[in-house]
């Protein structure tokens, strides 16, 4: 299971489109950095937990498009005529897709590290020690963490729906 | 090629096509070229200060950056997919790498063609929704394909030529690289060379862009011809028979026609490098003694000036018979000169209907080159001088062309030696200033306004529908706008004002009340603090200009277009709704332009702005009471000031100082305009109550406006103002 997990993160994110969609919200958060947060958010240092948090939930509306992005090759046509073979193996077709979508959702937050981590960089090379990375944790987790478990049900309701649909077509019960 | 090749030819083309639009790389680098001119609209802004600027050019500047670097790394894909896939060998089973190469780079240009289309129809409806009133379709299509769809067709074109001399993907893409940085980093001071972000500086609503676009059209021949050449130089590189790149090029040498096409393309292009037509080549030095001291002959003088324009709207190019009566007292053989936009030429001189020598010393100087005549002996001479041609516009102007010199079917301007010759060491003959009188046919759509005090009479119509005007003024040289302007005449203070402004503004200055708000504006500010160094005879014209920035003299000011954009009447810095901001733009006439301020600071926060927008608040307070203005003004300024000082930055400067010097500056000009437009003016107001009221400050402004100018430094400064109300700067402090 875990061979096949770690073989679906890496296909996520060996990909030129991971490769690119990183390249781009690196670039919209340098760009957010660099104009917004640069000049600290309601009058505090642009290393406060106010100004990070601001940073992050700026970044929000994008990392959630890519959240669904990444996991629409869970219930993509392609991924529905797989599906079909893969229902035929051995292995449970709910594992394997909770499997998939796992491996996705690991992919999305290592994404989010990303622009985490590109933020605290910047802040650390301009202000040095005056930074807390403690003042910058807090926001990740109170911005980040509901973000992705609201991604996550929300998708997880959408192939849920789906998979039943497949098993059905694969049944017979159910043409398109 | 024979018919059946050329057959075969379109066929693969056809066939490159179909694959390149089915693959949806393709289609997603389609997509993201479609969708770049949004980022003109927040993140590249280099036009600013019109409508037609803001909605048009950015996007469109944005969209040929963005453009041209997608489509430069699609065609590095492309033509190294054959041989990252080894499919290369399967293709040259079928044509030759030259054919197959042609096709991939045709094929590629064919996309960016659709690219272009799709771009012009997806963001038709936005712009026309956005430029509004002044939204001219044939702009918008003329802007982007002169623009954005060269700067694809270049960066596919450089692409290709350097894939096929190095056959690499990662060189060819930072090669790429650099050619994009090139043109925005050190070729952006040399209007031609910057491909990909041509030198637009302003785009006007109301006046004309043709100067404008001719220039970049300009640069885009000389790119093309450039680029031409080089894609047949690379050619000759395409590898062929497992050779390498020396082998290739011996063996594709043997086809002659392409390093000939090369070579030709090349000369071409440095010859239109060389010789382009728009601007001159006036030296650097500005304060050249030579420039200025003139050797007057003292024997030669004029008594009155007349030309005869024959501007020519299509090309923009202007041609003139100047007519000047001279009195020659010497008895002798004198030579003279005369001052003349260096695009000109002059091909006749005649004295007395009889041909004499003359001579251009090609000494561009200031935009004005020197012709030299040699005038016979006899007294009384008619000097006939027949010039013309494109004008040139002064070279320390290069990226900014268009803001001096407009000939076009929208509207033109032609000031001094662009219009006609200025005497250069003659003077004038007579007791008062010699009359200078010019005739000129303008399309009957167009109206002619003169600087100064100078007049325009509409004469008669000529059978092709043009008009006749004259213009009417004294001195060697004159000063024409010509456009679609109309005229508002009111009395104010006792000064009659002529406001001539284009017809495009029309509905705006009717719905604020422009008339009113003058009348109000010259009545104020004419009690308070005097009258304007420029009134003459109790008259004065105010002009829009296409361009930003005013001057003014001899009655006449002229104001640039971006006061009274619709824009600018709704923000909320300047005033309160568009009556308050117009009133604010026309205070500048004496905040700004009757008296000057150093503006080589522009984070400076004392600037013309401060006591503008304080005179705008005292004005409103007049007419609608102190509770307005308390609320409109004075709450509104230290709400802004309020939130400055619990800035991060000014509470803990001592991070500002850390941070590198570009965020510094950012950070500065992210503040300059809420101290300029709040803070200084709340300091004057501080200043105001320090000193005694309102009554001592008027009088303490009254004295500062009519105060003896040092020309040598003409600013009014901060200093001056403290000076003049017996504080210093600290008593002014806000905290």
């Amino acid at each position: 299971m875990i061979k096949i997990y770690f073989y679906e993160l890496r296909q996520t994110v060996y990909s030129k489109f991971y490769l690119g969609l990183l390249i781009l919200y690196l670039c919209y958060a340098w760009l957010t950095l660099n104009s917004s947060i640069i000049q600290g958010v309601g009058n505090t240092a642009p290393f406060s937990s106010w100004s990070f948090g601001f940073y992050l939930v700026q970044q929000a509306p994008l990392m959630s498009l890519a959240f669904l992005i990444l996991q629409w090759r869970l219930v993509s046509s392609k991924a529905k005529a797989v599906r079909i073979l893969t229902n035929a193996t051995l292995i449970d077709s709910r594992k394997y897709l909770l499997l998939q979508y796992m491996a996705i959702s690991t992919a999305w937050v290592l994404l989010a590290c990303c622009v985490v981590v590109l933020g605290m960089l910047f802040l650390f090379y301009l202000f040095g020690y005056a930074v807390s990375l403690i003042a910058l944790l807090l926001p990740t987790l109170i911005v980040l963490f509901p973000l992705l478990i609201f991604l996550m049900g929300l998708f997880w309701l959408i192939c849920i729906k789906q998979t039943k649909r497949c098993q059905k077509i694969t049944r017979g019960d159910l043409t398109f | 090629m024979n018919g059946g090749d050329i057959v075969k030819f379109f066929s693969l083309l056809r066939v490159e096509i179909g694959r390149l639009l089915c693959r949806r790389l393709t289609w997603w680098f389609l997509l993201l070229t479609v969708a770049s001119p949004f980022m003109g609209l927040f993140f590249y802004c280099p036009i600013k200060g019109s409508v037609t600027g803001t909605y048009l050019g950015n996007p469109v500047l944005a969209g040929a950056l963005i453009g041209a670097v997608l489509f430069a790394l699609l065609t590095a894909l492309e033509l190294d997919r054959i041989y990252r896939t080894h499919t290369n060998l399967l293709i040259e089973a079928m044509t030759t790498p030259m054919i197959a190469s042609l096709c991939k780079t045709l094929s590629i240009l064919f996309v960016v063609g659709l690219a272009q289309a799709i771009m012009l129809a997806v963001w038709l409806p936005f712009s026309i929704v956005k430029i509004g009133a002044v939204f001219r379709l044939w702009r918008y299509f003329s802007v982007y394909l002169s623009v954005l769809l060269p700067a694809m067709i270049f960066a596919v074109f450089f692409t290709a030529c350097v894939y096929q001399i190095v056959q690499r993907l990662d060189l060819t893409i930072i090669l790429d690289g650099a050619f994009v940085v090139f043109s925005m980093t050190i070729w952006s001071e040399d209007w031609l060379l910057r491909w990909v972000n041509p030198a637009i500086s302003y785009l006007s609503d109301d006046f004309s862009i043709a100067r404008t676009l001719q220039s970049v059209l300009y640069n885009r021949l000389f790119w093309l011809l450039l680029l031409s050449g080089f894609w047949c130089f690379s050619f000759l590189c395409v590898r062929r028979y497992g050779k390498n790149v020396i082998g290739s090029f011996r063996r594709n040498f043997r086809r002659l026609a392409l390093p000939i096409f090369a070579i030709i393309f090349f000369a071409v292009g440095k010859v239109v490098y060389a010789e382009q037509p728009f601007v001159d080549h006036s030296k650097a030095e500005l304060d050249n003694p030579d420039f200025y001291n003139i050797n007057y002959n003292d024997f030669v003088t004029y008594s009155k000036i007349h030309v005869d324009a024959k501007p020519n709207f299509l090309t923009g190019s202007h041609f003139g018979i100047c007519t000047i009566p001279l009195r020659n007292e010497s008895g002798m053989t004198q030579t003279i000169s005369f001052w003349l936009n260096p695009g000109y030429q002059v091909s006749k001189v005649t004295v007395n209907k009889i041909d004499v020598p003359f001579r251009s010393l090609d000494n561009d100087e200031q935009n004005q080159n020197t012709i030299e005549i040699d005038l016979p002996a006899d007294k009384e001479l008619e000097l006939v001088m027949e010039y013309g041609g494109f004008p040139k516009e002064w070279n320390i102007l290069s990226t900014m062309q268009g803001s001096a010199i407009q000939i076009s079917q929208e509207g033109m301007v032609l000031a001094n030696q662009d219009f006609s010759p200025i005497p250069r060491d003659i003077v004038d003959g007579t007791d008062t200033l010699s009359p200078f009188t010019a005739t000129i046919a303008l399309p009957a759509k167009m109206n002619l306004v003169a600087f100064g005090n100078a007049t325009t009479t509409r004469i008669d119509k000529n059978a092709d529908g043009t008009v006749n005007w004259k213009v009417e003024d004294v001195g060697g040289s004159t000063i024409i706008y010509a456009g679609d302007y109309v005229s508002q005449s009111m009395k104010a203070a006792g000064i009659q004002i002529e406001f001539l402004y284009s017809e495009k503004h029309q509905r705006i200055m009717e719905e604020y009340n422009v008339k009113q708000v003058l009348t109000d504006v010259f009545d104020y500010c004419t009690t308070h603090y005097g009258a304007l160094s420029f009134y003459e005879d109790g008259k004065l014209k105010l002009i829009e200009t296409g361009n930003g920035g005013g001057y003014a003299g001899n009655g006449a000011s002229v104001m640039g277009e971006d006061s009274f954009s619709e824009e600018g009447f709704r923000d909320p810095m300047k005033g309160t709704g568009g009556r308050e901001v117009l009133a604010h733009e026309i205070v500048h006439q004496w905040w700004g332009l009757g008296n000057m301020f150093d503006s080589s600071d522009l984070s400076d926060p004392w600037s013309s702005e401060g006591l503008t927008v304080y005179t705008t608040y005292r004005m409103m307070k007049e007419r609608h009471g102190a509770a307005y203005a308390q609320q409109n003004y004075i709450d509104k300024w230290q709400e802004q000031v309020d939130g400055y000082y619990q800035n991060f930055y000014v509470q803990h400067p001592e991070f500002l100082d850390d941070l590198p010097e570009k965020y510094q500056i950012d950070m500065k000009n992210s503040i300059t305009n809420m101290r300029q437009y709040c803070e200084m003016p709340l300091k004057i107001w501080k200043a105001e109550q320090l000193v005694g009221g309102e009554a001592k400050m008027d009088e303490i402004l009254r004295e500062l406006f009519t105060r003896e100018i040092d020309y040598s430094y003409p600013y009014l400064t901060f200093q001056n103002f403290l000076d003049a109300c017996g504080l210093t700067e600290e008593d002014l402090n806000l905290d």
